[in-house]
């Protein structure tokens, strides 16, 4: 593989150069924590960088029972994953959901709440009144259905409506606006982006289906609720952030965040 | 509306953070530039003595990175590279700054990549470029091949190449926008999620267009004024 | 590398490579004849078209491919005359058609620098001869300027057309599934990122050796030594 070795030690020579201009050593007391940023009440990154919403708050929550700072960084969800893989940051809290898939690759600490999900469509579609999970598959075959990608939403639709034109997004605002743009027939997401998107003024015209799916009706697609993703093999920051968040469970800390955000409360109780 | 528009900017502070991002271009661009162009003199060097093997390494990479788009190259410096730089950065007791560094490491570094092919070409060009006459005249005057090359060879060919440098240049501060993809906070990025956040993007997308206009059309005035003083000395046509 | 993963890839590369060549070909078949009206309204004797034509390049050949595609994609949706105008909707609404239109103003721009510079380029005398043979302003530029200037301009317009292919990834931002939105899918799905970035590096080189291969054949028909070797 010729190319592969150029490449390899030309990018090893500018490595080395670059490290040597110097950086920071690593900060004691810091958690850096991977997040989306702009996933309307999960995640919203304002200019300066910081990060409300409800990760945000289940972020902070985990640091104060660790008493450590958190750092936020912000990136596209699909590239969450493999970023934290290369130790841009040491954990994802993210909205993101524990499946079997992404087992293989991360550590997940126990799930702390989960969202059902639905599917939206414009008020005028034809699909607004159907009543079960398989009607809308049956629907929405061949048509346009908009996912965040990376999501386990873009594996639950490709599963479920195989023939459906899947469009996938980096980010859950440009899914948004698409839907609003009458790009897509319908976007499959979790209820609080749909209860954020809803009440906005570009939703004002859209419905969601009335048929709420969970982690129930596809474990192997939608997984087991939320939980916080961490690399394969640190026992200790996984039991740290275990009894962390089942502090947060027990003393209702996740329920509030929940209710402020979602107008709900999502909370897996910690056994 | 155009309250609205100064809310935005001044009051919600997102002028500043595309400002920010406008400052992180430049430096992704700048180093990724100055790195690549680095890298580029000694493979071109290589590539125009005809280093056997060598010189077929250098265009085998010269090749696929030309005609690859930007995108995948940064998909695998991002997503791929991970675990060897990690090695390497440990093997030579850097693992806890380039832990640090990583994200803006891997930008210039898959930005270097890129504008380090193109640099090839253009160096290796301008060496062809040199007048043999020149070179000729050189070696009636008993100098060796050495001295040839480092006192007349290559500042004459550097001076060829400044055209292509000055684009190479423009077309990187264009591909840093590339690196947004994968979440890297530079001005293209910036305004993604302003764009996000506040419903508009048709405002902060022209906005980052503008941006990105001001820093190629400064630096095409830059280059002029330094083609003019490059040129002193030279007769034109 | 994993020949499995290569084998499960190939097929959506194969899908995806026909979108990139057919937003290539509308790129080359639209942008070609654009460029070449931009070039001549950038000699043009009338200042305000020639103020426009070299503002409009100015602005995109200065700005990033990706910030055009996507001021035109997610800015004009978000104008409200724009969805309601079936024309404009049909052209912006659809990510294909978005992808393919942003293609075409972008190379326009830099085909508008290679054929202006190849139009100066032209020798005074050939077309002062043309003048004064009596052929109107149009005849000298179609059996003239024309001929002359592509020939000129072919070796840089080649390079343009390996640039369209490789702009044509940016698609994939906008949610169109050409060969990099299939890449960046099999790379979240499998993590495989060496092999998949191996296989699709291998469709673009085979792409652009089949544009470039045709285009020197062109070039060869247009050179002058075919020509006197007749």
């Amino acid at each position: 593989m010729l190319t592969k070795n150029a490449l390899r030690s030309f990018c090893a020579s500018g490595l080395m150069m670059a490290a040597a201009i110097g950086a920071a050593s690593a900060e004691d007391g810091v958690l850096r924590v991977g997040t989306e940023g702009d996933a309307p009440q999960f995640s919203m990154a304002d200019a300066n960088g910081n990060v409300t919403g409800f990760d945000a708050d289940i972020a902070n929550g985990i640091c104060a029972e660790l008493k450590v700072k958190c750092k936020f960084v912000v990136q596209t969800f699909s590239s969450l994953v493999p970023s934290m893989d290369s130790d841009r940051f040491d954990v994802i809290i993210s909205g993101l959901g524990i499946t079997d898939e992404r087992m293989k690759k991360i550590d997940y600490s126990i799930p702390y709440a989960t969202t059902p999900q639905y599917f939206v469509v414009s008020k005028d579609s034809p699909f607004v009144g159907l009543k079960s999970l398989a009607e809308i598959e049956k629907a929405l075959a061949g048509k346009t259905v908009g996912v965040v990608n990376g999501t386990t939403y873009a594996q639950f639709i490709k599963k479920h409506i195989p023939t459906a034109d899947l469009k996938t997004y980096d980010a859950t605002t440009q899914q948004n606006s698409d839907l609003a743009a009458g790009r897509l027939d319908a976007a499959f997401g979790d209820s609080p982006t749909w209860v954020d998107f809803l009440s906005s003024p570009e939703g004002a015209n859209f419905a969601r289906i009335d048929v709420k799916v969970t982690g129930a009706d596809d474990h192997e697609a939608l997984g087991y609720g939320m939980g916080v993703g961490l690399r394969k093999g640190n026992a200790e920051l996984k039991a740290k952030l275990d009894s962390a968040l089942c502090n947060m469970i027990n003393n209702s800390k996740v329920k509030a965040a929940s209710e402020n955000w979602f107008k709900d409360d999502y909370t897996i109780q910690c056994k | 509306m155009l309250h609205g528009i100064w809310v935005l900017m001044v009051e919600k502070g997102w002028l500043l953070a595309l400002l920010r991002g406008a400052g992180i271009t430049l430096l992704i661009g700048f180093l990724g530039v100055v790195v690549g162009l680095a890298a580029a003199i000694p493979l071109a060097i290589l590539r125009w003595r005809q280093v056997p093997i060598l010189s077929q390494l250098v265009d085998a990479y010269s090749i696929v990175i030309r005609g690859v788009p930007g995108l995948l190259v940064i998909y695998l410096l991002f997503f791929g590279s991970v675990d060897w730089v990690q090695r390497i950065a440990s093997a030579f007791g850097y693992a806890d700054s380039a832990e640090n560094a990583y994200p803006f490491l891997i930008g210039i570094i898959a930005i270097a990549a890129i504008s380090c092919a193109y640099s090839i070409e253009v160096i290796r060009g301008a060496l062809q470029a040199v007048p043999i006459g020149l070179l000729e005249a050189a070696r009636s005057l008993s100098l060796s091949p050495r001295v040839t090359f480092s006192r007349v060879t290559l500042p004459l060919a550097l001076r060829l190449a400044l055209g292509g440098i000055n684009n190479v240049w423009q077309m990187t501060i264009k591909d840093t926008s590339l690196v947004s993809v994968v979440g890297m906070q530079e001005l293209m990025r910036a305004a993604a999620v302003a764009a996000g956040i506040t419903r508009s993007p048709l405002l902060f997308y022209c906005l980052a267009a503008a941006m990105f206009f001001a820093m190629t059309a400064v630096s095409q005035v830059l280059f002029n004024r330094a083609e003019k003083h490059f040129n002193r000395g030279f007769s034109r046509g | 590398m994993d020949f499995s993963i290569v084998a499960y890839a190939v097929p959506f590369l194969l899908v995806g490579a026909k979108t990139t060549m057919l937003i290539a070909a509308f790129g080359v078949g639209l942008g070609l004849p654009f460029g070449i009206l931009l070039a001549t309204a950038r000699i043009s004797q009338t200042g305000p078209v020639r103020k426009c034509a070299d503002f409009y390049c100015a602005v995109f050949r200065g700005t990033p491919m990706l910030v055009q595609i996507f001021v035109i994609y997610y800015g004009l949706a978000q104008i409200g005359f724009v969805r309601h105008n079936a024309v404009l909707w049909w052209l912006i609404g659809d990510s294909l058609h978005a992808a393919i239109l942003a293609v075409i103003l972008n190379t326009g721009a830099y085909t508008a620098e290679i054929f202006r510079t190849a139009l100066l380029s032209l020798p005074r005398g050939l077309i002062e001869a043309a003048e004064a043979c009596g052929m109107s302003p149009w005849v000298v530029f179609h059996r003239i300027k024309f001929p002359l200037a592509l020939r000129q301009a072919l070796p840089s317009y080649s390079t343009e057309v390996a640039v369209i292919v490789k702009e044509s990834s940016l698609a994939s931002t906008i949610t169109v599934l050409e060969i990099t939105g299939y890449a960046k899918r099999l790379m979240s799905e499998t993590f495989a990122i060496m092999e998949i970035f191996v296989v699709t590096a291998a469709f673009y080189l085979a792409i652009n050796v089949v544009c470039l291969t045709a285009l020197h054949a062109i070039e060869r028909r247009l050179s002058f030594e075919r020509h006197s070797a007749r």
